[in-house]
């Protein structure tokens, strides 16, 4: 599993949402709740899981997932930086 | 989630910590346990729907569900709700393997028996890579006597196959399995709150303790069994809060227990489901579920708290209908019609209004009895 620095993947994380969310990157906010204010729905939520699966290098448990762990931008980026080892 | 003492913290944490949110509940003011509230159902939800609903912002999903009481119920989910419980059930079917990145192939409501239909899904199934097919057991049942009797080949994709909203017959399993060669997952759930229980990979019904919390209740009492007892399962969310599910009552018997591992166990009584019978065969009468809308409509409409259909010969129906006022031509109509196309024969239906239903023997509503 490659290295990610923690700004690289915060970056990329949100890079990542903004395409899932046909946003700029730049009107992602880690604050900002996937379901609430992003409207992401399960089908997309499902794409989000499979693209950070595939970028980031790391395969999915059933226990990582947990509704806290994708409630909001933030609580992804933390997730992924568990995930990366970083 | 396995460990009792981790549920009950977690119940008190996200349960009683937030009755005061609902008019219904802030009368019993800061309770210390679950047994302590009422046991509600559709029936009292919907006479007092205001004291269940707090104030929600944002885009809300509506789906309606008669289930099996004849009781219309309009269900609402957030945006969050509906991602927590699709996460939840896609936690249950990673269990099975089902990659994020999937194709489900899943199938309609309607009755399956006629060919045309049986045949766009085999030709959906031979030009997609489905990982999992989704329905009802005894449209899975049709499909896979189709593919047999058709000679078909299975794509090599296939990882389960899932039950969905009717009971499953040991037969049925068995004979989908044959000609998937792939595990049937049972699946037991309600519109309210999505899934209770799913299939492990011993064949039982294991419940998803973090999302829901159950309770085994006697009939009528309400006084809880002694665990591996059978009782009423009632159910308590922990994702809802649109409308609290708590102390739900589903209308099913079970029972629960843990296995040595500590995981939580569910089986059902097993109900026979109830059929439409027809000269040379039957049709489930699950098939109604396809009316859910349509009935809830009608409950909006004209007041319709309960109902059932009673087949009183092959080709002969009685809706009987619990409600203040009746808009009789169409009801009759539509329904006429839509038992008319099912069952692929006229039918002739009456419609009686009524101050009540009563239970089943079995002291169960039902929203669906043949006597032929």
């Amino acid at each position: 599993m490659p290295q990610h620095s923690l700004h690289q993947v915060e970056e990329e994380v949100i890079h990542i949402i903004a395409q899932l969310c046909k946003r700029e990157a730049t009107e992602i906010a880690k604050y900002q709740s996937l379901a609430n204010d992003l409207a992401v729905d399960s089908i997309q939520f499902l794409e989000l899981l499979s693209t950070l699966e595939e970028h980031f290098g790391f395969e999915m448990e059933v226990d990582d997932l947990q509704p806290e762990r994708f409630r909001s931008v933030q609580s992804v980026i933390h997730f992924v930086l568990g995930k990366t080892g970083e | 989630m396995n460990n009792s003492y981790e549920v009950e913290q977690r119940l008190q944490r996200f349960v009683l910590d937030r009755l005061q949110e609902y008019p219904f509940y802030r009368p019993f003011g800061k309770v210390a346990h679950l047994h302590e509230l009422p046991v509600v159902d559709k029936r009292m939800i919907n006479e007092q729907r205001e004291q269940f609903e707090r104030p929600v912002t944002g885009k809300i999903y509506e789906t309606f569900t008669s289930g099996t009481t004849g009781i219309p119920f309009r269900c609402i989910k957030t945006a969050e709700e509906r991602l927590q419980l699709s996460m939840a059930l896609y936690r249950q079917r990673k269990k099975w393997g089902l990659p994020a990145n999937h194709q489900m192939l899943l199938l309609s409501n309607r009755s399956l028996t006629e060919g045309h239909h049986l045949g766009h899904y085999v030709s959906k199934l031979m030009k997609n890579r489905y990982h999992m097919i989704q329905g009802r057991a005894s449209a899975l049942l049709s499909l896979a006597q189709y593919i047999s009797d058709q000679g078909v080949q299975v794509p090599d994709s296939l990882l389960f196959i899932q039950n969905w909203g009717e009971p499953v017959h040991a037969f049925q399993k068995k004979e989908i399995e044959q000609v998937f060669q792939v595990p049937f997952v049972d699946y037991y759930g309600l519109e309210e709150l999505w899934a209770i229980a799913f299939s492990n990979r011993n064949g039982q019904l294991e419940v998803d303790e973090q999302s829901v919390y159950l309770e085994i209740l006697e009939p009528g009492t309400f006084r809880a069994v002694q665990e591996g007892e059978y009782g009423e399962v009632v159910v308590t969310s922990f994702v809802m809060r649109s409308i609290p599910f708590i102390r739900y009552r589903t209308g099913d018997i079970g029972r629960i227990f843990r296995d040595p591992s500590g995981a939580l166990l569910l089986e059902l009584f097993p109900v026979r489901n109830e059929q439409i019978k027809l000269p040379n065969g039957q049709i489930p009468s699950s098939i109604f579920r396809y009316l859910d809308k349509f009935f809830y409509e009608l409950a909006e409409h004209n007041r319709i708290r309960q109902f059932q259909v009673i087949q009183e010969t092959y080709t002969d129906f009685r809706l009987l209908v619990v409600a203040e006022q009746l808009e009789e031509p169409l009801l009759h109509n539509k329904l006429e019609k839509f038992l008319s196309q099912s069952l692929s024969t006229e039918v002739r239906l009456t419609i009686e209004r009524k101050d009540g239903i009563l239970p089943s023997n079995n002291g169960k509503l039902q929203s669906f009895i043949s006597l032929v």
